[in-house]
């Protein structure tokens, strides 16, 4: 009791709320905004979470990902274009409700349903997360070890349609990891270390100045393949009543509890994500109202149940991935990937340290998560009105102010030195353009992330795990819990090489 | 064989066996007590990824083929002027300090990208873009002379406390910075009428926004050391 206290204490100023309220509405205009992303989002932030104390920092970025994750229902709704892959599913009943002119009701009811799912998966968050993190008390070096690479093989696995390019990119970001000084003896390592071991880059690649470079910078250059292309203006501006009929929302009980279960379940399995989630709460809420006996429209004929089933998931998926990553820092997607890099960057190593030594901060995420996904309903049911304004936004526009942020960003970690500044400057524009060419042939930019914030631990534990086995992998080979991480990732690379070679079978 | 092969494989073939060399050739990490002890040293992972990287991307370099679709040279143009500002600004911001710098590149990327694939008229771009940087620089010389003497008289006690406050000296900027554009916004920028004008407007007035907000939001409430540049008063 005296942790929740101190916990409550570390968020009850008024900055907090403050912050979390407006990492709220920044994160439902980037998730709105299509191109801008709860990831990009979360990356762009960072900086400014640094700057700030700790509760209030996390509380930031946790804003921004519920909030970018809510609004990315807005251009579904009004655009019949998802904001990302999360609200695919929300799209077909939004847009028939757009045309049928229920807008309103269809963003009021997304809203609502968003809430229910953020804030009922916050209940399993803190049920679950705990436990978790208890057994991380059997790892060993060699657990650890094996632990860092199933959550690089889940990225690599599910961040793109190609294992190999995934499994490359996660070895890349290894790579870059290893840049930094030898963890044992703390000998440099960077090339031309008579050069580059005078400057910042002896401490290998900033890790914030990556982050930024690969999702913000990249993003600009992305987009301008799209500048020349003519932009979507017809949006619906006449939205109606916001409110959907209470006696409507309680019917649909049974939809939001199998949609609340569904994507907590889903997201607390790393690599999983929403995309699956959705459409598996929205089959699920169809075998509903099948039974339902004409009480319930089926999703798909444009009604609210086809909104409110997705948009519970989505959101609950962000309280269930959250408990990997808080409890063993394993991400369930890319956006958890890199909130587990900005917790890191904040002091923050996601374990069974943080619940075991610092159990008021872990208190204060969840109560800054609870505020996040309630600032996140208010501000979009004030602003919903605006909502067609923001997006005639043109990506021309927006996209220079992202640039200036991408390389505000590391220039602000690097405190008074200007010439460090200077040094992360050029490391996140050298990503920006990494990251773009990689996005240009189909490589996945997650797994370089989670390699290099995994590296570092990847290969201490396993040098720690050679030395204690002797100089052999005796102590992988004889942990059964070892083994099993090595059967999941055995698994997951199967089932994934299944699953394209089905795709190509019944593509030819 | 031009053409005929990827060239992101290719490259990061060549760059995974010059990694590899590197690491080989480079001095063992290893402590004299660890070698005793069984560590592998600080080169074997390293090499093993070496390895993966080189023959995964050789790989993906004989099995794939380029698909024939090129940037076209309006977006290659985008793409090299996005490029070169973005390293002229990362080379000269120590120099040049961040409010000229990241006026001069918002508002070149503002004019540039809303203009694409229209007809340009250059001499008024860059006399719209001078006078950007003009405006923008005096209203932040006039910003850092109020919120300095503000604070001067908070300290010496001729106005209350507060003023010495670095966070209220930041609401201060802020509302000056709403201010100021509302004020450009309803005066100079109604004069400029024309299809040109138009875009120059609102590239310019977005830049002096951004720019000065940026400086407030990082600067005044967060402290950080932004590069002053010629700027340093």
């Amino acid at each position: 009791m005296s942790d929740f206290i101190a916990g409550v204490g570390l968020v009850a100023h008024v900055s907090t709320f403050l912050w979390c309220g407006f990492g709220a509405a920044l994160g439902v205009i980037l998730g709105a905004l299509p191109g801008l992303t709860a990831t990009m989002g979360i990356a762009l932030v960072i900086p400014i979470s640094y700057q700030l104390d700790t509760a209030t920092g996390i509380g930031l970025l946790l804003a921004v990902y519920c909030g970018a994750v809510c609004g990315a229902s807005i251009p579904a709704i009004l655009l019949g274009i998802p904001g990302n892959p999360n609200a695919i599913a929300t799209t077909e009943d939004g847009q028939l409700m757009t045309k049928k002119g229920l807008a309103g009701q269809a963003l009021g009811g997304a809203v609502i349903a968003s809430m229910i799912g953020g804030l009922g998966s916050e209940i399993f968050l803190i049920f679950f997360s705990p436990l978790v993190a208890r057994m991380t008390l059997a790892f060993g070096p060699a657990e650890k070890c094996t632990l860092a690479l199933v959550g690089l093989v889940i990225i690599a696995a599910v961040s793109g349609d190609d294992l190999l390019k995934g499994l490359l990119m996660g070895a890349l970001g290894f790579v870059f990891a290893f840049l930094g000084p030898d963890p044992m003896s703390g000998r440099l390592r960077i090339p031309f270390a008579s050069v580059l071991g005078k400057t910042p880059f002896a401490n290998g690649l900033d890790m914030t100045s990556t982050l930024i470079g690969l999702y913000g910078v990249s993003q600009v250059f992305f987009e301008l393949d799209n500048f020349r292309k003519p932009q979507n203006t017809n949006v619906c501006t006449d939205i109606g009543k916001v409110f959907p009929p209470f006696k409507k929302v309680l019917s649909m009980w049974k939809i939001i509890l199998s949609s609340l279960g569904i994507g907590t379940l889903i997201g607390s399995i790393p690599g999983t994500g929403a995309s699956i989630a959705v459409f598996m709460s929205r089959n699920a809420a169809a075998g509903i109202c099948e039974h339902s006996k004409g009480k319930l429209d089926k999703p798909g004929t444009g009604c609210l149940e086809g909104v409110f089933a997705p948009e519970v998931a989505n959101n609950a998926v962000t309280g269930g991935a959250l408990i990997p990553a808080l409890s063993l820092g394993i991400p369930g997607d890319s956006a958890t990937a890199v909130l587990i890099g900005a917790l890191m960057i904040n002091g923050i190593t996601p374990g069974f340290a943080l619940f075991s030594q610092n159990m008021p901060l872990v208190y204060s995420i969840f109560i800054t998560l609870l505020i996040s996904n309630i600032f996140m309903g208010v501000f979009q049911l004030a602003g919903v009105r605006w909502y067609p304004r923001i997006l005639l936004i043109s990506q021309k526009v927006l996209m220079p102010v992202v640039l200036i942020l991408s390389f505000l960003g590391p220039y602000a970690l690097a405190g008074s030195s200007v010439s460090k500044g200077v040094y992360f400057l050029g490391t996140a524009l050298g990503m920006g353009i990494l990251g773009y060419f990689m996005k240009k042939n189909n490589y996945p930019v997650a797994p370089v992330v989670l390699g290099l914030i995994l590296g570092e631990m990847f290969e201490e534990q396993f040098r720690r795990g050679m030395k204690l086995g002797g100089g052999t992998f005796s102590r992988f080979y004889t942990s059964p819990i070892c083994w099993f991480f090595i059967a999941l990732v055995v698994l997951i690379v199967g089932s994934v090489v299944l699953k394209s070679r089905k795709k190509e079978k019944s593509n030819a | 064989m031009k053409g005929k092969i990827k060239l992101m494989p290719a490259v990061m073939t060549v760059l995974s066996a010059m990694y590899f060399i590197y690491v080989l050739t480079s001095e063992d990490t290893i402590l004299a007590a660890d070698a005793v002890g069984g560590d592998p040293g600080g080169k074997v992972l390293p090499m093993v990824m070496a390895v993966f990287l080189f023959f995964g991307f050789l790989y993906i370099t004989v099995k794939e083929r380029p698909d024939g679709e090129k940037m076209d040279p309006g977006t290659r143009r985008l793409f090299l002027i996005t490029l070169g500002l973005s390293v002229l600004y990362v080379l000269l911001i120590r120099y040049a300090g961040f409010v000229i710098l990241s006026t001069v590149l918002l508002y070149s990327l503002e004019y540039i990208y809303t203009t694409a694939g229209e007809a340009r008229d250059k001499k008024t771009a860059v006399r719209g873009g001078a006078g950007t940087l003009g405006i923008t620089v005096a209203a932040f010389f006039v910003m850092r002379m109020i919120t300095r003497n503000l604070m001067i008289l908070g300290r010496s006690g001729v106005l209350p406390g507060i003023f010495a406050a670095a966070a209220f000296e930041g609401c201060i900027s802020l509302v000056y910075v709403a201010a100021v554009t509302f004020v450009l916004n309803r005066t100079l920028c109604r004069r400029l009428t024309g299809e040109k004008l138009v875009r120059i407007k609102q590239a310019g007035l977005l830049t002096l926004t951004t720019v000065l907000f940026l400086y407030v939001i990082f600067k005044q409430f967060f402290s950080v050391n932004l590069a002053a540049g010629i700027l340093n008063f």
